[in-house]
């Protein structure tokens, strides 16, 4: 299906909006939408939604031979799949223009940011090890996707655990995960990404874009840091330029947002954990 | 590569640049008569071929004409011969797409779109021959072909990659520099105004050198405009010369 033909008059409403330093939705130029983070029954299943953007990540995990010029690790594969659950234009199969840079983005953030100890997935050097598979699940596109999806996806791959695994020179026993202690994985630093839209030729930013604020912005910027302070990706995209120092003050500002959104996600986790264990207990 | 370090104490690296030092630049423009706008460049190791075809009637269907502005189409391919393991996809896989993606976000908002309505310009960059730097080089490549075509732009798009190793900012970052783990930073500034208008990073580093490792590319990118530039006026000043 093409993509639904937005009208004059909603640009020019959404742009003279923000251009009056308001927003469509009643919120301010810096402000998110609600964020709300929910988990599945079993381990690295994470439910986050924006406002009425909502992501769905599932991890999993597979045992595999590493790949040749990496003996001694293990494998994180992350996939952002954009069906027409999400919007009606999307295709299945087809990741098209869009899929193909969210999953970059994404993969960039996440993956090459080194935030998963890969080297503590390798069981046997050379012929075994773990494949960590974080499927990521657009359900409703309200704008923000980038955010929402690698904030679960990170989410997801912290609330995941993996078999544990006993190595006797060269059998190697893996538990299933209701018989022995499942293993989390080993996370070095919480990397998320942070979208900031342009209006007004570049000069004004807002952050957390909707669906409509995204297509009728100049351009976007995608930061992605972590809680050390650590720049973990720079993208801008669409038609517009931007200077050094906006880049600089936009980057500084970027911290206490990712501070906030990784307090955020700690605390779902915690939340979660003691509900587990309770429930645990009680049985 | 063991004992051979990304940068020695007496600050050279391991090709024995200077850390702000770029590698060599070699630019070639109309090397091909069926394009309307062709260009060869060097940098370093790295090779790069650009067409540009355009402007002309959009193909492909109505439905994808602009009626303010013109579409700018890119396509980005690598040779099977371009890296030291022979690559069996020339274009189609994730990271190709992703560049092309780039490419045009790139241009378009650099060329100026604006006058010629309802049409396509083409941009195809063919690499040859990786050595690092591979999208800084066809954005650079890509630049020349569009002023050998003559389509107007804002500003020429130099673009320029920079890395951080300890805390010494480096700039124009070969394959083996790369491959040794740094922080990859590519930026692409219309250097007159030194805005950036594409930026992309890989791995990570910390907001205290970010302004620091800015700079270096910036600096570089305007080192790169001085040499394209000289490289655009010596083939104007040989257009007129009848071959004898």
């Amino acid at each position: 299906m093409r993509k639904e033909a937005l009208s004059n008059s909603q640009r020019t409403f959404t742009v003279k909006t923000v251009r009056e330093n308001k927003r469509v939705d009643g919120r301010t130029s810096f402000e998110f939408r609600k964020i709300s983070i929910h988990f599945g029954i079993s381990f690295g299943s994470c439910h986050v939604s924006f406002g009425y953007t909502r992501v769905f990540a599932q991890v999993s995990w597979e045992i595999v031979k590493p790949r040749s010029f990496r003996p001694n690790e293990g494998d994180l594969f992350i996939n952002v799949e954009l069906t027409p659950i999400a919007a009606p234009h999307y295709e299945v199969g087809r990741l098209g223009e869009f899929g193909t840079e969210l999953n970059r983005l994404v993969e960039r953030c996440l993956k090459e940011s080194k935030s998963v100890d890969v080297e503590s997935l390798c069981i046997i050097r050379g012929e075994m090890a773990f494949r960590i598979r974080c499927d990521v699940h657009v359900l409703n596109d309200d704008g923000n996707l980038v955010d929402a999806c690698c904030l679960a996806a990170h989410t997801a791959l912290c609330h995941f655990r993996r078999p544990d695994f006993t190595v006797a020179g060269k059998d190697v026993t893996i538990h299933p995960i209701d018989e022995g202690n499942p293993v989390p994985l080993c996370i070095f630093h919480h990397p998320l990404a942070v979208t900031y839209a342009f209006f007004n030729n570049g000069k004004q930013a807002i952050l957390d874009p909707t669906y409509l604020e995204q297509a009728f912005c100049d351009g976007q910027l995608v930061v992605g840091m972590n809680t050390y302070k650590e720049i973990c990706t720079w993208h801008l995209g669409g038609r517009m330029s931007i200077s050094k120092a906006k880049l600089i003050r936009l980057t500084d500002m970027t911290y206490s947002i990712v501070t906030s959104l990784v307090n955020l996600m700690e605390k779902a986790l915690s939340k979660d954990a003691e509900i587990r264990y309770a429930s645990k207990v009680l049985n | 590569m063991a004992g051979l370090e990304l940068l020695q104490e007496v600050g050279l690296r391991i090709d024995g640049r200077r850390p702000d030092e770029l590698r060599k630049l070699l630019c070639k423009l109309g090397v091909f008569t069926q394009a309307d706008g062709s260009a060869y460049f060097e940098q370093g190791n790295t090779k790069v071929l650009a067409t540009v075809y355009g402007p002309h009637e959009v193909r492909g269907g109505r439905s994808k004409i602009l009626q303010d502005s013109a579409i700018i189409n890119c396509q980005f391919s690598t040779a099977t011969f371009s890296q030291v393991d022979r690559k069996n996809r020339p274009r189609g896989d994730r990271k190709s797409v992703e560049v092309t993606s780039h490419l045009k976000q790139t241009f378009s908002s650099s060329v100026k779109t604006e006058l010629f309505p309802k049409t396509q310009i083409d941009i195809f960059v063919e690499v040859l021959q990786s050595d690092g730097g591979i999208l800084s080089a066809c954005i650079n490549a890509a630049t020349l072909a569009l002023i050998d075509a003559g389509i107007p732009m804002k500003d020429y798009v130099c673009a320029c990659t920079a890395s951080l190793i300890y805390d010494i900012p480096l700039v124009d970052v070969s394959h083996a520099e790369k491959a040794g783990g740094g922080p990859e930073l590519t930026i692409a500034t219309l250097p007159n105004s030194d805005e950036i208008v594409y930026i992309s990073m890989t791995h990570r580093f910390h907001l205290d050198y970010s302004s620091k490792v800015l700079d270096m590319a910036i600096q570089g990118c305007k080192q790169v405009y001085k040499l394209l530039d000289e490289a655009v006026k010596l083939h104007v000043s040989k257009l007129g010369i009848s071959k004898k």
